[in-house]
């Protein structure tokens, strides 16, 4: 039994089809429909928060917090600063979580020459030592914050169900304190892995608010343009294509490049202390764009989440909070209203936009992902990369290696680009 | 090495939540790894070639696809236990609420009306083939999976 030949230790099912006479790099992504805007229709769209976090396992808690963002700016719902900080010190967790998948378990067996992470085990006992206790301390985070690491289980619209303890918080604290200095060499190895060389003009988006903490409500572009999250509609646009489960986004017609190295490139100076020191020397440029770079930049995000998750954590413990949350009733809308949040998800900018009536069910949905925004970059890289390799006569079976290297080190999340 | 019993884990469509959750066993993991050869899978491991006889087969996610019905036809045929694991394998989970009559309006609804899908329907995985094991959960909980991995010489015995 042979099966499909999908590019491995990627999240999600697609195939790298390369025509190398051509030069041409196609992406054929054939995870299944699951239609998840369409299940939305007709839901009370307080329902829409645990629906959507399932549309990725890796990234359930950005799902999760964007749909309630979408909801809460339909029904004006302003949330207090406990819950403000407290889905802050949640994404930071959610990063952590999945740029470590990514970087250790998908990634660095490319680089250390193993099959897989499970392989690393027995060759680099020290470094998987490492990945487990960063993996400890971000499962612990989202379990202490969300409940759980995988679809949370305190967050509503309005806040939380729960608040955790102050003692839990402290213990988390303590736990980031042991690991900052290991955290430190793993993101050295990164660091220092070899990207094979090749450069295209590309543009970088992120949404940014004067912090580095992955919420905001301005999108900025690497050309200087900017616009507001619920203007993205005018801004990216999806296309279907035939060979593809997963619509194409585009920026103005052109590709773009959203995530860890967009948003290092250009917000490189409001980075945390440790990780701005590490990234001294570091700064990726949407006009000399190298994917491979994003492998480091989400390194270096690692650092300055587990800096960030302890001084949010740091100022909840400032905070007075209360044993139970104050439950939040959702008002009745007099007319049909559009909500839409956005986040920064370990990946890129993540929208959902519903439209909801005066009965409070959604009767409109749109989801746009962040690895839908970056595939036709992806595309345009792979080619980019085939070029150079074709130049220096690599093989085709080398190309096809470096290709999925590319591919992987974008991080795609398959699962969340047909959602 | 040869001697090991065969486990494989294979995903449907899904969120690949499930599978996630096997690497939350931590060192837990690891020790089982020891213990059997991983003969397929594909988040973590690249393809082998040829898939083997094995022994367990654990299936994740909802039969959306032709090629999903077809993947788990030839797992059944290979393998001697056939675990069905989360609410997406054992129910269709979410993306089941779309009925099969309501399926083409749902499409063009996300994909405007000139898209021909992969989706046939949204199927659990024991409507096309005999489970012997289910596991609940959405994702199942760390408990649940750490027991079905110590129960696993005894499926194997069965």
């Amino acid at each position: 039994m042979n099966l499909p030949d999908y590019v491995t230790k990627i999240e999600g099912h697609g195939v790298l089809n390369i025509h190398f006479k051509e030069c041409k790099a196609r992406l054929e992504i054939t995870e299944g429909e699951r239609l998840f805007e369409a299940v939305l229709l007709g839901q009370n769209a307080s329902r829409a928060p645990f629906i959507t976090s399932r549309i990725c396992g890796v990234c359930p808690t950005a799902h999760n917090l964007t749909s309630i963002l979408a909801v809460e700016d339909a029904l004006k719902i302003k949330p207090d600063e406990i819950t403000f900080e407290l889905r802050k010190l949640m994404l930071s967790g959610q990063v952590i979580f999945s740029h470590l998948l990514h970087l250790f378990f998908l990634v660095l067996p490319d680089y250390y020459n193993v099959p897989s992470a499970l392989a690393l085990a027995d060759k680099f006992p020290a470094e998987y030592h490492l990945a487990l206790n960063l993996k400890r301390l971000s499962d612990h985070l989202l379990t202490v914050v969300g409940g759980r690491p995988i679809h949370p289980t305190t967050t509503i619209v309005g806040g939380f169900i729960k608040y955790p303890a102050k003692g839990n918080l402290v213990t988390l604290q303590n736990e980031i304190a042991d690991v900052l200095d290991e955290a430190e060499d793993f993101v050295k190895i990164f660091m220092s892995i070899e990207c094979p060389e090749y450069r295209r003009e590309s543009e970088y988006l992120s949404l940014t608010n004067d912090n580095y903490d992955l919420l905001g409500n301005t999108v900025i572009s690497s050309s200087g343009a900017q616009f507001e999250p619920k203007n993205y509609r005018d801004e990216i646009k999806e296309t279907v294509k035939d060979y593809s489960t997963a619509k194409f986004g585009t920026h103005r017609e052109k590709p773009f490049n959203v995530g860890a190295i967009a948003r290092i490139s250009m917000f490189h100076d409001k980075l945390n202390p440790k990780a701005k020191k590490m990234a001294s020397e570091f700064h990726p440029d949407s006009k000399n764009h190298n994917a491979f770079e994003n492998i480091r930049a989400q390194a270096i995000e690692l650092m300055h989440f587990l800096e960030e998750a302890s001084i949010i954590i740091d100022q909840l413990l400032n905070m007075e909070i209360p044993e139970k949350p104050t439950p939040v009733s959702l008002p009745k809308l007099s007319q049909n209203t559009w909500g839409i949040g956005a986040i920064e998800a370990p990946r890129g900018t993540l929208y959902h936009a519903y439209e909801i009536g005066p009965d409070g069910k959604i009767v409109n949905a749109d989801i746009v992902t962040p690895t839908v925004q970056n595939l036709t970059s992806i595309e345009a890289d792979a080619e980019a990369l085939l070029q150079i390799l074709k130049l220096d006569q690599k093989t085709q079976n080398i190309c096809v290696q470096e290709l999925e290297k590319l591919i992987r080190a974008y991080d795609p999340c398959i699962t969340c680009s047909v959602h | 090495m040869d001697n090991k019993p065969r486990i494989a884990i294979f995903d449907l469509t899904d969120c690949e939540g499930c599978e996630l959750q096997f690497l939350g066993l931590k060192e837990k993991l690891l020790d089982f790894a020891q213990d059997y050869e991983i003969a397929s899978w594909r988040l973590v491991q690249p393809h082998k070639g040829d898939l083997p006889e094995i022994d367990v087969a654990i299936i994740q996610g909802t039969v959306i696809t032709d090629a999903d019905a077809e993947l788990v036809r030839k797992v059944r045929e290979k393998a001697k236990a056939v675990v069905a694991i989360g609410e997406c394998a054992r129910t269709g989970w979410i993306p089941a609420w779309i009925e099969k009559e309501n399926q083409p309006k749902a499409v063009a609804y996300v994909y405007g009306d000139q898209y021909k899908p992969h989706r046939t329907a949204a199927l659990p995985v024991k409507s096309i083939v005999k489970v012997d094991l289910e596991l609940p959960g959405c994702p199942p909980e760390l408990t649940v999976l750490e027991n079905f991995l110590n129960n696993i010489p005894n499926l194997i015995n069965q």
